[in-house]
């Protein structure tokens, strides 16, 4: 322990001896205090009463002199003499000397004994802030609750009733102290102190030493306290730390704190996977809908291990560098298949964008006039929403052409303009969702639109690949005999034209997209 | 503590704070999927507790109820 603390605790301890060798001498005179206490009382009800009773106590406890004694047994027999014959006090010459001394006697007790009263008080005081003391002592000990301990002990200090030269004494030993320790922390502190530190410094960017003379300074003014602010500058000395903190701040732009702290928990398990498929399928199984916040997911997780990383690096700890090297390969290798898979459906979606402009014109105009236009679009209801949902088979553009069979036989119903709202399909692919449009262009003729919509309503359909479900299709407005937007890759144009000619009973020429 | 009881613990872990803080912002579901642009279906049995495991889901949805409750 430093020698400025070691000062701090001996002074400490040696004031907690000395006041509580004082106390306890007090807590022998405690019974003496209440006789004496007894004695005023009794006095204060009958002056007389000393003389009247035996009890010599009453006069040794008030520790008269011998002459005083003399005095007292003097009055004692007048009085008993008054008492015992009943006689005048004005017969009695001598017994104005009783009454003189009774009411001496009385004033001399009731001073005496609030004097005894108040150190009472006092050392009963000095007992219990003894006991404080002492219990900050042992948690002082602990280091690292320090900073708290030392303010409570501060506080402590400007409540007692110590001299203000042995209170400052003590501060400034406390001072003393917390100023060394800021150093150690900086310059030699132990790794695991340092570790944390540079955890807390990356997260918070907040800095410990900041916050004990903020502590501090709430109850000490003192300039020895003030840090100045460059130490929060120097703070992030090396590379390593420059990165850990960016990347921790991209990390807390990103997610929230109890986000991340599940997200660190998550690595963790990931690092106790067995192999990299176990990896992979960990997080596989759990793609959800939307890609770009999955995507998003595991950027954050794969910087949560960068920042591990990175750290065990600063400290040169090989073990957990080695034991974080091949779950991070694995994950950033799954990240780049993720990419591709979203790039593969970007590329998708580029396809024939004039199209899908047109159809997007169309669409903007029936919104904007519904009833005024020619062509009616029918939404599908919830009803055949549920149709759909209940093919078991992927829904597939068949599928999809033998629901419009279905409404041109008149097998399925469907309520035109009544529930207009789109349904969201059930998605064929895990993790999307698509949302199901059927164009009513004329008698018996349908167009049905099967977009993946997004949130923006500016961009609403985008088209896409589904690799699985073998193809989306847009097709619309086949009375002029145009199909506006194909993404039938996986369809030949004869299967298509085959499929439209199923609806429209019209020959069909299509543009663009068709394999 | 094996691979398996660590994974159960922290999904039990996320579902839980994912609930509460549901619960204590008062989000509906229906925003919830609006708002991540995610299926109804899969958000909803997220909260019934039947796919519990998915817990990038789970993240996701702590994250968004996390940047609502800062905002």
């Amino acid at each position: 322990m430093d020698m400025e603390f070691d000062i701090l605790l001996k002074l400490l301890n040696e004031k907690i001896v000395s006041l509580r060798d004082e106390a306890e001498k007090t807590d022998k005179n405690k019974e003496e205090i209440v006789q004496l206490q007894d004695i005023v009382r009794k006095v204060k009800d009958d002056p007389y009463c000393l003389y009247t009773s035996d009890d010599s106590n009453y006069v040794r406890l008030l520790g008269y002199s011998s002459e005083q004694l003399q005095e007292i047994e003097k009055c004692k027999r007048i009085y008993g003499l008054y008492v015992q014959f009943g006689m005048d006090k004005d017969v009695i010459p001598q017994i104005s000397i009783v009454e003189e001394s009774a009411k001496k006697i009385e004033e001399d007790l009731e001073r005496k004994v609030m004097l005894l009263s108040d150190v009472i008080a006092r050392h009963q005081a000095i007992i219990l802030g003894c006991q404080s003391y002492e219990n900050l002592l042992n948690e002082i000990k602990d280091k690292s609750s320090y900073v708290t301990e030392i303010k409570a002990l501060l506080e402590l200090l400007n409540e007692s009733n110590l001299e203000v030269s042995e209170r400052n004494k003590i501060k400034r030993a406390v001072i003393a102290k917390n100023n060394l320790i800021y150093q150690q922390t900086r310059e030699v502190a132990l790794e695991e102190q340092r570790k944390a530190e540079l955890a807390k410094k990356a997260m918070q960017q907040v800095s410990v030493v900041d916050e004990s003379t903020d502590n501090l300074g709430e109850t000490e003014s003192d300039t020895e306290l003030e840090v100045s602010a460059a130490t929060i500058e120097e703070r992030f000395e090396t590379e390593e730390e420059r990165e850990i903190a960016q990347l921790t701040r991209n990390l807390e732009h990103t997610f929230g704190k109890c986000t991340i702290k599940r997200m660190q928990e998550l690595v963790r398990t990931i690092l106790s996977c067995e192999n990299d498929q176990q990896i992979n399928d960990l997080l596989d199984g759990y793609k959800f809908s939307n890609s770009e916040k999955y995507l998003e997911m595991v950027d954050g997780l794969i910087s949560l291990m960068r920042i591990d990383i990175l750290m065990a690096k600063y400290f040169s700890d090989e073990e957990m560098i080695k034991k974080y090297n091949q779950p991070l390969l694995a994950l950033e290798e799954y990240r780049v298949c993720l990419s591709d898979e979203q790039k593969a459906e970007v590329e998708a979606i580029g396809v024939d964008v004039d199209g899908l402009k047109d159809f997007e014109k169309a669409l903007q105009e029936y919104d904007s006039n519904p009833l005024s236009t020619p062509n009616q679009v029918i939404f599908l209801n919830n009803a055949v929403g549920r149709d759909i949902a209940s093919i078991k088979d992927k829904t597939t553009l068949q599928d999809i052409f033998l629901l419009i069979e279905g409404f041109r036989k008149g097998e399925i119903r469907c309520d035109s303009m009544s529930d207009l709202e789109m349904r969201k399909l059930k998605p064929n692919k895990k993790g999307r969702q698509a949302r199901v449009m059927l164009l009513h262009i004329d008698n018996n003729v349908y167009g049905v639109v099967c977009v993946h919509a997004k949130k923006d309503n500016r961009t609403p359909f985008k088209f896409f690949k589904n690799r699985e479900a073998k193809g989306f299709t847009a097709i619309e407005n086949l009375n002029s005999g145009e199909v506006l937007m194909t993404d039938l890759i996986d369809y030949t144009s004869q299967q298509m034209d085959k499929l439209v000619s199923r609806i429209s009973n019209k020959p069909v020429s299509t543009k663009g997209g068709l394999a | 503590m094996s691979f398996d009881v660590k994974k159960k613990k922290l999904e039990n872990d996320i579902f839980k704070d994912v609930i509460n803080k549901k619960v204590s912002l008062n989000v509906s579901t229906y925003s919830i999927c609006s708002d991540l642009d995610l299926e109804e279906e899969m958000v909803s049995s997220y909260f019934l507790g039947n796919c519990k495991e998915n817990m990038i889901l789970g993240l996701e949805i702590l994250r968004y109820l996390e940047q609502k409750e800062n905002n």
